[in-house]
């Protein structure tokens, strides 16, 4: 009796089970079909994952807005001023007329004042009979007499002394210069928005795959729009990645090889023999040479081709801004969401016109790519404020994919992990 | 109708042809689908996922190869990442459990049939099972195994060697029943 061997169990199950066919039950087809139908939903809703970041950013960045417009807390410098220059006369001013031109709903402290400033003058005394004043019944006034403050000449010389009676209390806009309405705009820092154009190279990496590391090339090329608050900011954008990743291609192509030999006899001659019983007899002499055998084969190849992979990114970050001087050091973090625009890989035909062969087969030994992924990305720069409204600087990024790269089975290096090196031209909006 | 003609009208949206494309190779693929799960219910779950990755990606399908091929490829990988998605419900299996030595004839497996043979390679350890069906059916080499589930190459080795004494004990057990009853 043989015994069961690692080999024969193997073969007992291959044989047994390569061709194996179960039918399934029916309603597998129903569900798969019904698969199918919620995935053309959502291939269909691919235009809501376009538009969700860009729907979010702006109603971020409108929230953040609103808010900051309509906070007064919001601008700490702004509180801490006051409104006018301290040295004004001391008289009542309803400040809060004003102030509301500037969308403020506090009066600074230092205007709020208990009592109105009276301005002491020298009330005349008039000659008056005693009897009228017992006639009304009113108690004595007393009189006293009070310096002039020196510090008030001007209104001195403006008030007629003689016929003030009652203490100058009223508003009197005409004794104040005109309030300038642009000076809280130095005080304030508002918000601001700035356009940027960046552009420059990402080295994506892949991780180990087979025999080595791979690693991809990526040109990314973008405008983003940033919402700037206090020392924070909002942006978002848009941009193009044009990745470069080399792919192998296997072929077949038809070649003339050698397929084997042929002996072809080139001459005979006859030598003299005598056999057993002494009889001569002649024993031919074969010359022969041998030939190569050549016909049409398909033989394997491989090749590496340079892909190209345009991908659209929505980038959504947050970031905290510091001027220093002519520059500006910036920090952000945000979130990606890239799908994969158009695919140019190099075909058979292509092929054909540069090598002259025709492939008999031709098949890609690199992983489908999924149609969009997301990723995580942080980045540091600095900025050289050129003037008012141009800056330029650079902008090293780290990005990290959080979705796969590559369709199909988890294999390692699905989520490349990217260093990039971006150039950035910003210009200033008004808000 | 031919498969570049089917690949085509599935492409186009047909719904026939979506069904016509898995009516043709179900069966194939449901046998393969029940070698890669523990019970039938499972199966179904892999099958039904991996036909609608194969109609989702169909437009990655090149001509010049066998759609069957392709097909059976994207559902063992289905198998497989259903596999390491229920890592943590794993069996384990003792060692001492599958340590009997003793061999069975050749000849004795001759008259086992295809639902014994399933039924024993359901019953290993999930581990076992997809090292087993990815070197013995599929033929990959365990540097691929590896690859595949995330494990070193020695591990796959020797999980094969492990689902193979597996398999040779429950043989074995087998083996002696059909003697008994027919003695």
């Amino acid at each position: 009796m043989n015994r069961l061997h690692d080999n024969d169990l193997d073969r007992l199950f291959a044989e047994k089970l390569d061709d194996f066919r179960v039918e399934p039950p029916e309603r597998s087809w129903k569900k798969v079909a019904a698969g199918i139908a919620i995935t053309t939903t959502v291939s269909a809703t691919a235009l809501s994952n376009f538009i969700r970041p860009v729907v979010w950013s702006l109603s971020t960045i409108a929230t953040v807005i609103l808010v900051t417009v309509t906070n007064p807390s919001s601008n700490t410098e702004y509180a801490a001023r006051p409104m006018a220059e301290v040295n004004e006369p001391a008289v009542s001013l309803q400040i809060d007329k004003m102030s509301s031109l500037i969308a403020m709903e506090e009066i600074p402290v230092n205007y709020i004042e208990a009592a109105p400033a009276l301005i002491p003058v020298n009330i005349p005394v008039v000659e008056t009979a005693e009897a009228d004043i017992a006639e009304t019944d009113q108690p004595p006034i007393a009189l006293t007499e009070t310096e002039i403050p020196l510090d008030m000449p001007e209104y001195l010389a403006l008030l007629p002394a003689a016929n003030l009676s009652v203490p100058l209390i009223s508003w009197q806009p005409q004794l104040l210069k005109a309030p300038d309405l642009q000076q809280h705009d130095k005080n304030i820092i508002p918000a601001w928005f700035e356009l940027s154009y960046q552009t420059g190279p990402d080295i994506m990496d892949f991780g180990m795959q087979n025999n080595g590391r791979i690693t991809s090339l990526a040109i990314n090329n973008g405008v983003d729009l940033s919402f700037h608050f206090s020392d924070f900011y909002l942006r978002t954008g848009i941009s193009s990645m044009n990745l470069i990743q080399r792919n192998q291609y296997d072929y077949a192509l038809n070649e003339y090889q050698q397929v084997g030999e042929y002996t072809m006899v080139d001459s005979m001659s006859f030598i003299q023999g005598i056999d057993s019983a002494g009889n001569p007899y002649a024993i031919p002499q074969y010359y022969t040479s041998s030939h190569p055998v050549y016909d049409s084969v398909a033989v394997e190849h491989s090749t590496n081709a340079s892909d190209n992979y345009q991908y659209l990114e929505i980038p959504m970050s947050l970031g905290i801004q510091k001027d220093i001087r002519r520059f500006s050091l910036y920090a952000q973090g945000g979130f990606s969401y890239a799908f994969l625009l158009n695919a140019s890989e190099k075909t058979p035909a292509e092929f054909y016109e540069e090598t002259g062969n025709q492939p008999l087969s031709w098949q890609s030994q690199s992983l489908s790519r999924n149609k969009d992924f997301w990723s995580f990305t942080l980045a540091a720069g600095v900025l050289y404020n050129a003037n008012t409204r141009l800056s330029f600087g650079v902008e090293p990024t780290y990005r990290y994919c959080i979705s796969p790269f590559y369709a199909g089975d988890e294999r390692l290096g699905q989520a490349p992990v990217s260093y990039g090196l971006k150039f950035r031209l910003v210009y200033k909006l008004s808000f | 109708m031919g498969e570049a003609q089917l690949v085509k009208n599935c492409l186009s949206g047909r719904a026939e042809s979506q069904e016509l494309l898995y009516r043709r190779y179900a069966s194939k693929m449901f046998g393969v689908c029940l070698r890669y799960a523990k019970n039938k219910m499972e199966a179904e779950d892999i099958m039904q996922e991996g036909f609608i990755k194969v109609f989702q990606n169909l437009k990655n399908f090149r001509c010049d190869g066998s759609l069957e091929g392709w097909v059976r490829r994207i559902m063992v990988n289905t198998a497989i990442n259903y596999y390491k998605s229920n890592l943590k419900y794993l069996q384990t299996l003792d060692i001492d459990d599958c340590s009997n030595n003793d061999n069975i004839s050749v000849e004795a497996t001759d008259n086992i049939s295809l639902k014994t043979l399933l039924s024993l390679i359901q019953k290993l350890p999930e581990g076992y099972r997809m090292v087993f069906n990815l070197y013995v059916i599929e033929g990959y080499s365990h540097r691929e195994i590896a690859d595949s589930l995330g494990i070193s190459e020695n591990t796959s080795k020797s999980q094969l060697s492990r689902a193979r004494k597996v398999l040779q004990d429950k043989l074995k057990t087998i083996n002696a029943v059909c003697y008994e009853q027919i003695a």
